[in-house]
C-alpha cells in the first residue's frame, strides 16, 4: 500500500478534525448542534476506516506499471447480448530482475480480442514455468480501440523473462 | 457492519451538511467560513486522489470460505532482513451472488500454507482448476510465537480439483 496515500488520508482526517475543534471552541452554537457535529465527524472517520478494507484486494484500472512480471491472469469474454463487455484481469508485480520480493497488485483492463490472444500465449508459457514480462506499448490495436471500466484499452507485449546474468567468479 | 463506497459517500454528505450549517448559521467571519470550506475541500480531494493508490493491493480480511484459485505468489521469510514472509493468492469468491471479479488476498507465511498453496499452484499449471475451502481453527494450540499476531485467527486451507461445471481459467497459474 502506498505510504503517500496513507499520509494523504491522515492529512484529510487531520484537516476535518481541525475544523471540528474550531466549531466546538469558537462558535456559539447550541451544545446539541455541536454534539451532532461530533457524531457526524465520528461517523465519517469510522465509515472511512471500516470501508477501506472492503476496497482492498479488488483490481484497479489505474497505475499498471510500464514493465511488470506477470503472476496470473484471468480473461472474461464479452457476452453476445453486449451487457457484459468483458475484461482482462492481471495480477502482476513490478519488474524485478534481481528477484527481490515485491507485492503483487491486481489490475483490470478493457477486453480486446488482440490482447486476449497475447495473454493466452503468455498464460500458456507461464504454465510451462517460463516467467513472463509484460510491457505497456503505445502501438494501437489493428482492429481499433476498446473501452470498458472507463478506461481506454491498453496494448501489451509479453516476452520471456531473461536469464539472470551472474558476475564472473574469478574476474581478472 | 460492512461499509463500502456507499459508507464513504454518505459520511462525506453528512460532513458537508455540517459545513453548510456552519456557513449559514454560525457567526464566524467570512474569512473563517471560507477557510473551513477550503479545508473540507482539501480533505475530500486528498481522499479522492489517495483511494486509487490503495486499490489492487492484497487484503488480509474477508477471505471467502470457498473460492476459485487463480494465482499464488509466495514470499518466504528472509532471516537477513527479518521479513516474516507472506503467502499471496488471487481468488474468486464462490458464494452465491458474490462479486465474480478476482480479489487479491494475503496470509502470513506458514510452512503448511506454503505446501498446500504450492501443490494447488502445481495443479493450476497442469490446467486443473482449483477450489479452495477455509476452515476457521478457533482452538489455537500452544503459545503464539509472535505476540503481535495474538488476535489473528488461525485457518486451515484445503484445495481440491474444481468440479467440471466450473469454467476453467483461461489464464496462467
Amino acid at each position: 500500500m502506498s505510504t503517500q496515500s496513507i499520509a494523504l488520508l491522515l492529512t484529510a482526517y487531520g484537516l476535518t478534525a481541525l475544523l471540528l475543534v474550531n466549531l466546538l471552541f469558537f462558535t456559539r452554537w447550541m451544545w446539541w448542534v455541536k454534539g451532532i457535529a461530533v457524531l457526524a465527524v465520528g461517523f465519517l472517520f469510522h465509515s472511512t476506516w471500516s470501508a477501506l478494507p472492503h476496497l482492498l484486494g479488488w483490481p484497479t484500472a489505474r497505475g499498471l506499471p510500464e514493465r511488470f512480471n506477470l503472476s496470473a491472469l484471468e480473461i472474461v469474454e464479452p457476452d453476445k447480448s453486449g451487457q457484459n463487455k468483458g475484461a482482462v484481469y492481471l495480477w502482476v508485480t513490478e519488474l524485478n530482475l534481481d528477484g527481490s520480493p515485491r507485492t503483487p497488485r491486481a489490475f483490470v483492463l478493457p477486453f480486446h480480442p488482440e490482447l486476449q490472444t497475447k495473454l493466452a500465449m503468455a498464460g500458456t508459457k507461464l504454465r510451462k514455468n517460463m516467467p513472463q514480462v509484460g510491457e505497456v506499448v503505445d502501438t494501437p490495436f489493428e482492429s481499433g480501440p476498446a473501452t470498458a471500466h472507463g478506461a481506454q484499452a491498453i496494448n501489451l507485449v509479453f516476452f520471456d523473462l531473461p536469464d539472470p546474468l551472474y558476475p564472473e567468479q574469478n574476474p581478472r | 457492519m460492512q461499509l463500502g463506497q456507499g459508507g464513504i459517500v454518505s459520511a462525506y454528505v453528512i460532513v458537508s451538511l455540517v459545513l453548510i450549517g456552519l456557513g449559514l448559521y454560525s457567526r464566524w467571519s467570512l474569512k473563517i467560513k471560507l477557510a473551513a470550506v477550503i479545508l473540507v475541500t482539501a480533505a475530500w480531494l486528498a481522499v479522492y486522489f489517495s483511494l486509487p493508490h490503495l486499490l489492487g493491493w492484497p487484503t488480509d480480511q474477508n477471505v471467502p470460505r470457498r473460492f476459485n484459485l487463480f494465482g499464488v505468489y509466495i514470499q518466504e521469510p528472509d532471516p537477513h532482513t527479518g521479513e516474516s514472509g507472506t503467502v499471496f493468492f488471487w481468488a474468486g469468491d464462490l458464494a452465491p451472488g458474490a462479486d465474480p471479479r478476482p480479489r487479491a488476498y494475503k496470509m502470513p507465511f506458514k510452512a503448511t500454507y506454503k505446501s498446500v498453496f504450492q501443490e494447488a499452484q502445481g495443479k493450476l499449471r497442469q490446467n486443473i482448476p482449483q477450489e479452495g475451502e477455509i476452515e476457521l481453527d478457533d482452538e489455537a494450540e500452544g503459545r503464539p510465537l509472535d505476540w503481535t499476531r495474538l488476535g489473528q485467527k488461525s485457518v486451515k486451507i484445503k484445495f481440491r480439483d474444481a468440479p467440471v461445471n466450473l469454467p476453467p481459467s483461461k489464464g496462467g497459474p
